[in-house]
């Protein structure tokens, strides 16, 4: 283990000094920089992963494991119960919630599914972008210097903003939930994979260099397999993103479309708290959902990058 | 760049009177990395540079592997120029740490190396300088340096001399003409780096590769080498070449002769003399 710790530094040090080789990414001050806000975002959920990674062969059936959660619901389930009771115009009970999703599952269901439609192909759309603009900005310098102030004029343009106009320009139909989507999980994704194409350590690219192994080469072999782990940070933060996006998008479009960001703003608006508190209730479900099966994706695919998140924990 | 030059020999790598300065021209920080260098390695001969740290054998190496170049003076390995050298894959590179790509196993990073620049097979032909040999099937390379039980793990179940060893079998299997490893066994305790050093000397034995070797272990240098370049600092510089007239194939028993010893001593007295006659005494 302490015999790692030395390699790992020394590799650290070596990358210092070879800053300056010729093969190296030099120059990428302005993208790690500009990184430094996306990746935090990646590191947090990197390091919040950590503890449950040691320990892959615990089982769901251990109390040590189901307790701490099922106790945490029932006491947030009591304290909003308590609130509730004496502002049922504020916050509805929970039976009412129940009720209201019991009493028409399918719409919920629907609503739904228009808006986990709209979030994920928005996201589809956010990723591939993301990803082919992060591949030809960290292979050409030119481009870089171009591209990446556009990008970060975007990332700091509040989307929920330019939701309403992207309404008016297209109308109600999925175009601009889809743009705004796309949108909101651009920047993080773009900023995640730059990181990781960056990541190769300089020894592993001399020694590709001295085999004069192509830039698509290193590209498919060497960078594009070392980002993973990036990517799937930058997925866990956007994921739920994504459904974020596509209500805010359902929020500016409200009445002629559905989808649960419509069902919250028309029922609010018809002070119907308890089928607004079930919409939210259903998107939170969604995000839960979603997340979690990111996590056993990353589980099965990053099985080799394991020891890196126990040495970094 | 012309393939042959005046000064290159086929069967010889040759550094004449390198130059290489780190920093721009006119700087206050400028190193001069290396100055006035001649080194000539003969094919087959397992060639060690040592030296205190920061007396530019790093970067000595990195000229022969292509990977920097010298501001003046000329570099050729084999005949070829090392742009040349590295297109045709006759070199290959250990680093001073492992460098594996975490998400292949042993074999995949051992086999790696010749899925990449495929080219490199027919220019290797048009060139004077190399010399045919056969592809070293990967998993026999492995079990030779004994990992013959760990083919299929991934870097991160190895030990560290493991993962080194895996690093030097990947250097060996695309039977580059030369190997150029800078200090692969700094990182291990004493017992994995000696097992590691009779190891690399019996591969070596049988592969019969040229090999350039920094490292800062006297010993070590003297139990592997044919040769001993003993370099000084500031400017980087070779101060004495020493020829090693020990009988091989060496084994365990070499390591406590007292012909082992006087060499040892001998090389450390060069050291002294190079500490001792750089300009910026630390
Ligand atoms: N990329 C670089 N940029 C600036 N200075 C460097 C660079 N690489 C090495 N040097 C300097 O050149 C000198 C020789 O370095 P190096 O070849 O790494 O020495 P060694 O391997 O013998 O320890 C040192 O003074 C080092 O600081
Ligand atoms: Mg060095």
């Amino acid at each position: 283990m302490t015999n790692h710790a030395v390699r790992n530094d020394a590799a650290r040090s070596d990358a210092a000094r070879n800053a300056a080789l010729p093969l190296d990414t030099t120059d990428t001050a302005i993208a790690t920089a500009a990184t430094a806000s996306g990746t935090a975002a990646a590191a947090t959920s990197v390091s919040r992963s950590t503890p449950r990674r040691s320990n892959p062969r615990r089982s769901i059936l251990r109390p040590t494991i189901w307790l701490p959660v099922v106790v945490a619901l029932l006491v947030a389930g009591v304290l909003w119960e308590l609130i509730a009771i004496n502002n049922t115009y504020l916050l509805p009970r929970l039976g009412m919630i129940g009720q209201a999703i019991i009493t028409q599952p399918s719409f919920y269901l629907e609503n739904a599914w228009i808006t986990l439609s709209e979030a994920l192909i928005g996201l589809v759309i956010g990723f591939v972008a993301a990803f082919i603009v992060a591949v030809i900005v960290t292979e050409s310098g030119i481009l870089r210097r171009a591209i990446m102030p556009l990008a970060v004029v975007l990332n700091v343009t509040p989307v929920v903003a330019i939701a309403p106009a992207l309404v008016v320009a297209f109308g109600f139909g999925p175009a601009p939930k889809l743009i705004v989507t796309a949108l909101i999980t651009f920047f993080p994704i773009l900023m995640n994979v730059i990181t990781g194409l960056n990541s190769v350590s300089p020894p592993i690219l001399q020694v590709f260099a001295t085999l004069r192994a192509s830039r698509l080469e290193v590209l498919t072999r060497l960078r594009l397999p070392s980002s993973l782990p990036y990517v799937f940070a930058a997925l866990k933060v956007v994921f739920p993103l994504s459904i974020v996006g596509a209500v805010v998008a359902e929020f500016s479009a409200p009445g002629a479309a559905k989808g649960l960001g419509t069902v919250i703003s028309v029922a609010s608006s018809n002070s119907r708290l308890a089928v607004v508190y079930a919409a939210i209730l259903c998107l939170a479900i969604m995000g839960a959902v979603l997340l979690f099966l990111v996590t056993l994706l990353e589980k099965r695919v990053l099985r080799w990058h394991e020891s890196q998140l126990l040495k970094r924990g | 760049m012309s393939t042959t030059r005046a000064n290159a020999s086929p069967d010889q790598i040759v550094v004449s009177d390198a130059l290489k300065i780190y920093g721009g021209s006119g700087s206050s920080a400028q190193v001069t990395a290396l100055s006035h260098v001649d080194l000539t390695v003969d094919r087959g001969q397992f060639v060690s540079i040592i030296g205190p740290s920061g007396c530019g054998k790093s970067t000595l190496l990195r000229l022969i592997a292509g990977l920097e170049t010298a501001d003046s003076g000329d570099v050729s390995v084999f005949g070829a120029d090392p742009d040349q050298a590295c297109a045709a894959k006759m070199i290959g590179f250990v680093p001073q740490v492992p460098a594996l790509l975490p998400w292949l196993s042993v074999v995949g990073n051992v086999t790696l190396p010749s899925k990449v620049n495929r080219r490199a097979d027919a220019l290797r032909r048009t060139l004077p300088g190399h010399v045919h040999r056969d592809p070293a099937d990967p998993r026999a390379l492995l079990a030779k340096i004994g990992l013959g039980d760990a083919l299929d793990r991934l870097p991160h179940q190895l030990s560290g001399g493991m993962q080194q060893r895996v690093a030097i079998a990947r250097a060996f299997a695309i039977q580059a003409d030369v190997l150029l490893m800078d200090e692969p066994f700094s990182a291990l305790d004493e017992f994995t780096r000696e097992a590691i050093q009779l190891q690399l000397l019996e591969l070596w034995e049988q592969m019969r590769t040229t090999v350039v070797f920094v490292t800062h272990s006297v010993s070590e240098a003297v139990v592997l080498s044919d040769r001993v370049v003993v370099m000084s600092a500031r400017p980087g510089r070779i101060e004495a070449v020493v020829d090693i007239d020990l009988p091989r194939p060496r084994r365990q028993g070499l390591l406590e002769s007292a012909a082992m010893h006087e060499y040892e001593d001998l090389i450390r007295g060069k050291l002294q003399t190079a500490w001792a006659s750089g300009p910026v005494a630390r």
